[in-house]
């Protein structure tokens, strides 16, 4: 090509990717103790690094994370990946205020979305991934449940409810959405299901218009008991 | 008309090139351009149409290709009629017409119209300096009036980056956003136009700020005065090496360029 007749950088405009914000919100109650909580600490991470890896996901996913046990905690805020040095360390103890932590996933999603619309961002449908390996010790979670399965319907929300060991409640986790039935993992195949998360995410950020995105079902079963 | 009778000329030159997606998992290139002209009788129309196969439809491909046929041959047929029309009357009879003819085509192959979804973007002129645009789903359009660079037509979306609309939809009749400019009015003729699927529209357009990439002054200068072959070689290299490895999307790219050519210069 003529060097005449090349497009340099500084002919193009610089506008923001698009986004994919992606709230988990995890139970760190106190069953969660020992080796659960150590393998979901190690999943967090390679989810993270494994979106770090895609050359779109890593500028178009931004992930927060939400814990719930005696209350719900913000742990880490939407932000870019690049911008996460370090993920927080979760531990476990306390109860299971699974209700307040899905709220607080939601407000953060709805305050995020807000941000890009000030900002001029376009995104993708906010993802929501709930998981639990026990029973709600709080009263909220039928008003969460509602919430989510509002959005859901509406086509503004997609809804991961997971299950963790045998004492997960599915028939609570069922609550959570209409379209999507609750997957409980395989033993503590954290991993796996970060691993195919994060895979999940990229389909996503390279998904087209009209693209009705499928997830990788064959991937499903590394992780879930099916 | 002899040429010798008009004031300027329109020149084209257009490429596309397949998204980085397309490529890795073996698709063909959903992006279609078609070009026709009427040079035989006065006004000369020249027509431009260029679609976006939808990615979740099984023949998005093929309703974009039957699309741009139509699309570039009517405009240039039904030029007067389109311009005179009341706006309602020109949608229905432009994007109501082919969304029949997809469904025809949809009904033949025993298949859900959907499936052979598509974005549109059709500009016509003619040499009496009429031109007329009719524009569904994302992609855009940019216009250069006096030196300004201008949004035309911008993408449509909904709340979410990946909710666009298509030809197919029951309802794009009412999406089509239809843009004319007849002889007479105060706005002046652009200078020139391009047309560009969404694969690059994030590296061409902020609609919400107003601002044009001022790469456009460049292509409009190459298309104006280089030849043709060299302008798409040009444009197809620079969609490959510097606009598709920072698409946003990793979606196909194309753009085409219309310029105007005042004969005076000549």
């Amino acid at each position: 090509m003529s060097r005449d007749l090349v497009v340099q950088i500084q002919d193009l405009l610089e506008n923001p990717t698009h986004r994919v914000p992606i709230a988990l919100c995890l139970d760190v109650s106190g069953s969660m103790a020992g080796e659960p909580i150590e393998e979901l600490n190690r999943g967090v991470r390679l989810f993270l690094d494994s979106l770090r890896e895609d050359p779109i996901a890593r500028f178009s996913a931004e992930v927060a994370i939400v814990t719930f046990s005696d209350s719900a905690v913000l742990q880490l805020d939407f932000q870019s990946l690049d911008r996460i040095i370090e993920p927080p360390i979760l531990s476990a103890s306390g109860q299971t205020d699974l209700g307040g932590g899905v709220l607080l996933a939601l407000m953060l999603l709805q305050n995020r979305k807000h941000q890009y619309q000030q900002a001029g961002v376009d995104y993708f449908q906010p993802w929501l991934v709930l998981m639990t390996d026990g029973q709600p010790t709080t009263e909220e979670h039928p008003k969460a449940a509602e919430e989510v399965r509002k959005l859901e319907r509406e086509g503004r929300l997609v809804v991961f409810p997971i299950g963790i060991g045998p004492n997960a409640d599915m028939a609570v986790l069922a609550m959570f959405s209409e379209k999507r039935r609750p997957l409980r993992l395989r033993g503590l195949n954290f991993r796996e299901f970060f691993a195919w998360l994060s895979k999940s995410v990229v389909r996503v950020s390279q998904s087209r218009p009209g693209e009705k995105i499928t997830l990788d079902l064959d991937g499903i079963k590394g992780w879930a008991e099916l | 008309m002899s040429s010798a009778s008009r004031s300027h000329v329109w020149l084209y030159a257009g490429a596309s090139v397949p998204g980085v997606v397309h490529e890795q998992t073996g698709k063909l290139c959903e992006d279609v351009w078609a070009v026709e002209v009427r040079p035989s009788e006065a006004p000369e129309v020249f027509a431009i149409a260029l679609s976006d196969g939808a990615g979740g439809a099984r023949f998005g491909h093929l309703g974009a290709l039957l699309s741009v046929k139509w699309a570039s041959r009517t405009l240039v047929e039904e030029f007067k009629e389109l311009m005179a029309a009341d706006a309602l009357e020109a949608r229905l009879r432009f994007v109501g017409r082919l969304r029949r003819i997809l469904l025809r085509r949809a009904r033949k192959a025993r298949e859900n119209l959907r499936e052979f979804a598509c974005t549109l973007i059709a500009l016509a002129v003619d040499s009496a300096g009429q031109w007329i645009m009719f524009h569904i789903g994302d992609g855009g359009v940019v216009a250069q009036v006096d030196d300004e660079l201008t949004i035309l037509s911008a993408p449509q979306k909904g709340e979410f980056v990946n909710q666009t609309f298509f030809v197919t939809d029951d309802d794009s009749v009412q999406h089509v956003h239809l843009l004319r400019h007849q002889p007479g009015t105060t706005e002046p003729l652009p200078r020139a136009f391009a047309l560009f699927t969404d694969g690059i529209e994030n590296l061409l357009i902020n609609e919400k700020n107003g601002k044009v990439a001022p790469v456009f002054t460049k292509l409009f200068d190459w298309t104006r005065t280089l030849p043709k072959d060299v302008v798409e070689k040009a444009i197809y290299e620079n969609l490959h090496d510097v606009f598709r490895p920072r698409s946003s999307t990793g979606d196909d790219c194309t753009l085409v360029v219309l310029v105007r050519r005042s004969l005076d210069t000549e």
